[in-house]
């Protein structure tokens, strides 16, 4: 269970409460609760428990909590709070594999959504616009590559695929690449 | 064990824990009654509401998927500007929401909402109705601020100096007026200060306005009075314009006489710093903030804008309202229909993916915009967004403008993309 995956999930969650904390500190009626968070002591112990609820439902109960001061008051709670998120990255993880064993990489999926707003949902077009509806998840791959090197122009793909790593390049290939097998 | 529950005992405990009995656990929306259909109730109908509908369906058709949006035709901003140009109908640029009711069993509502109780978590109607909901999406667009230009109303809008910069009756008037103009004419364009809806929206209507005037109104001119001392995709359209309709278009920046003080409808001037101006027609575009039902919900800051969580775009303020589209402030996302579809699928997506109890995926955002200059002269915009802890950012090395030096076939290339993207972007949503 301890792969690229959860730190990967762990990754966003962290960058996510940065986020968090940033906005919370750019709003006055809370740097107070912010500082406080600071002078717990225990800055990682709060962080993740923010990322935890920031996901799950929201910054705003945090933001609340400080603003009654209810929370944040005695490094238990925080204790509790920080194993309680590292164990939900970990089952986040878990949870990602057992999606991916299923078919459907979320990253992928989100990643490959993108693309339906130009060519179509599931990359059926109904314009000019090339439809890769069908096609397979080495075609799409190889297509994107060569977008993102240059190797193959195009007036507006040569700029969209630089914005992507070659993994993630694999996983919209990967999904649009089975989608339309999954549709038959 | 079962994970998911395990999940929900974790957030117990850590609710339990650290909060205590402050917070009502049980208002939490999106936890709990698991066995329970899920309720999504989607407000507004437009690029954001349609697409987070249709994506919800398509990811989980289990899940009840409710559409209020009280006008039975969307006319999209996009593709408006063609319209002007006299090179697209109303009727090209009308949506309709059958597709979405009858194929993804949407239950599409023809009306209003009055309010919004995020602590019950339910919607009330202008008609009455009450709708309840696990998860709540907004997607208001925008509203102007008509005050912030002396002189100006939306009586003024709609009568003499119209913004049509919602698509709809605006777009008609304006079209009229300029119908109407006699060759020689003045046409005015007052574009607003950033943020507003769509950057390169006022050049684009700007280059369609000359492309009909050149045809039929060969002597008329379009004078550009910003807000701004630059502007999006600037290069481009300048050059474009040199080439296309020289000698037509005079764009003055905010510091070089651009800048409106006041309008007066019934006289048709505008005030600068710098002199009054008098135009035949006068396009008005006024400074935006957010939607209405944004402000009465108040899911707003300080800055006019919702503040959102940039995963999965609910909201800052009201915990189980998701805002997206132009309303919401997404980083370095521009406001645009594109944007504000690529904002629905990700929020659709981690919707789906909090109410299974799992962590939504890390978001990943697109936006291309395309701009016509003339029919066969197109250029874009495009980027691709990630979240970090600024926020959302665009990927450096990516995205980027229509090169300066693009040569005539690639402008008409993008020109017949534009097109094309137009019909599949509308299919991706409404159909």
């Amino acid at each position: 269970m301890y792969n690229v995956r959860v730190v990967a999930y762990l990754e966003l969650r962290l960058v996510f409460i940065i986020y968090t904390c940033k906005y919370i500190v750019q709003s006055n009626p809370f740097v107070d609760g912010y500082q406080h968070v600071e002078m717990e002591g225990n800055v990682l112990g709060s962080v993740l428990w923010i990322a935890n609820n920031c996901l799950v439902s929201c910054p705003v109960i945090f933001n609340i909590s400080i603003r009654e001061e209810h929370l944040m008051a005695e490094k238990m709670k925080l204790l509790i709070a920080a194993v309680t998120v590292v164990s939900l990255s970990v089952l986040a993880g878990g949870q990602a594999e057992a999606a991916e064993a299923a078919g459907v990489d979320p990253r992928g999926q989100v990643l490959a959504f993108s693309c339906a707003s130009c060519h179509g949902t599931d990359g059926k077009s109904v314009s000019i616009i090339p439809s890769f509806y069908g096609k397979s998840p080495e075609y799409l791959e190889t297509a994107l590559m060569d977008f993102k090197s240059g190797k193959r122009y195009s007036t507006v793909m040569m700029r969209h695929a630089k914005g992507y790593t070659d993994e993630e390049i694999r996983l919209i290939a990967q999904y649009y690449g089975t989608v339309w097998q999954t549709n038959n | 064990m079962n994970q998911k529950i395990s999940r929900r005992d974790f957030s117990k405990l850590l609710f339990a824990g650290a909060a205590g009995s402050a917070l009502g656990l049980s208002a939490l929306p999106g936890m709990g009654r698991a066995a329970d259909r899920k309720r999504v109730v989607v407000v507004g109908g437009g690029f954001g509401g349609a697409t987070a509908a249709k994506y919800l369906k398509k990811l989980d058709s289990s899940i009840s998927v409710t559409l209020i949006e009280p006008k039975a035709v969307f006319y999209t901003c996009p593709f408006s500007n063609w319209v002007l140009g006299g090179l697209k109908t109303m009727e090209d640029i009308a949506q309709r929401y059958a597709v979405l009711k009858n194929r993804y069993k949407i239950d599409v509502v023809a009306d209003t909402v009055v309010s919004i109780d995020a602590l019950k978590s339910v919607v009330k109607l202008k008609s009455g109705k009450v709708f309840g909901y696990d998860r709540l999406i907004v997607s208001p667009g925008i509203d102007f601020s008509f005050e912030a230009i002396n002189g100006y109303s939306r009586k003024a809008a709609e009568a003499q100096m119209p913004h049509a910069y919602e698509a709809g009756p605006q777009t008609v008037l304006l079209q009229k007026q300029l119908h109407a103009m006699k060759d020689g004419g003045k046409v005015i364009i007052c574009p607003p200060d950033n943020p507003f809806r769509c950057p390169p929206g006022p050049y684009e209507r700007a280059s369609l306005i000359a492309h009909y005037l050149k045809e039929k109104k060969p002597k008329s001119k379009i004078l550009i009075l910003d807000a701004k001392d630059k502007f999006s995709k600037q290069g481009i359209f300048t050059k474009g314009w040199e080439k296309l309709y020289p000698g037509m278009i005079e764009w003055r920046g905010a510091s070089t006489g651009g800048r409106v003080l006041k309008v007066d409808p019934a006289a048709m001037t505008v005030t600068t710093e710098f002199g009054d101006e008098k135009g035949d027609v006068v396009n008005v575009i006024p400074p935006q903030k957010a939607g209405k039902l944004a402000f009465d919900a108040g899911l707003v800051n300080s800055s006019g804008w919702c503040p959102v969580n940039p995963v999965s775009f609910e909201s800052l303020i009201h915990p189980g309202v998701h805002v997206i589209g132009d309303a919401c402030m997404a980083g370095a996302m521009p406001k645009s229909g594109f944007a504000a579809s690529s904002q629905g699928k990700v929020t659709a997506a981690a919707i789906v993916r909090l109410f299974n109890g799992e962590v939504p995926a890390a978001p990943s955002l697109v936006n291309t915009c395309y701009s016509l200059i003339g029919p066969g002269y197109g250029v874009s915009v495009a980027a691709v967004y990630k979240l970090t802890a600024e926020g959302i950012v665009s990927i450096k090395g990516a995205g980027g403008l229509t090169p300066m030096d693009a040569d005539d076939d690639q402008l008409s290339q993008e020109a017949t993309f534009a097109r094309g993207w137009y019909n599949n972007i509308a299919q991706d949503i409404w159909g």
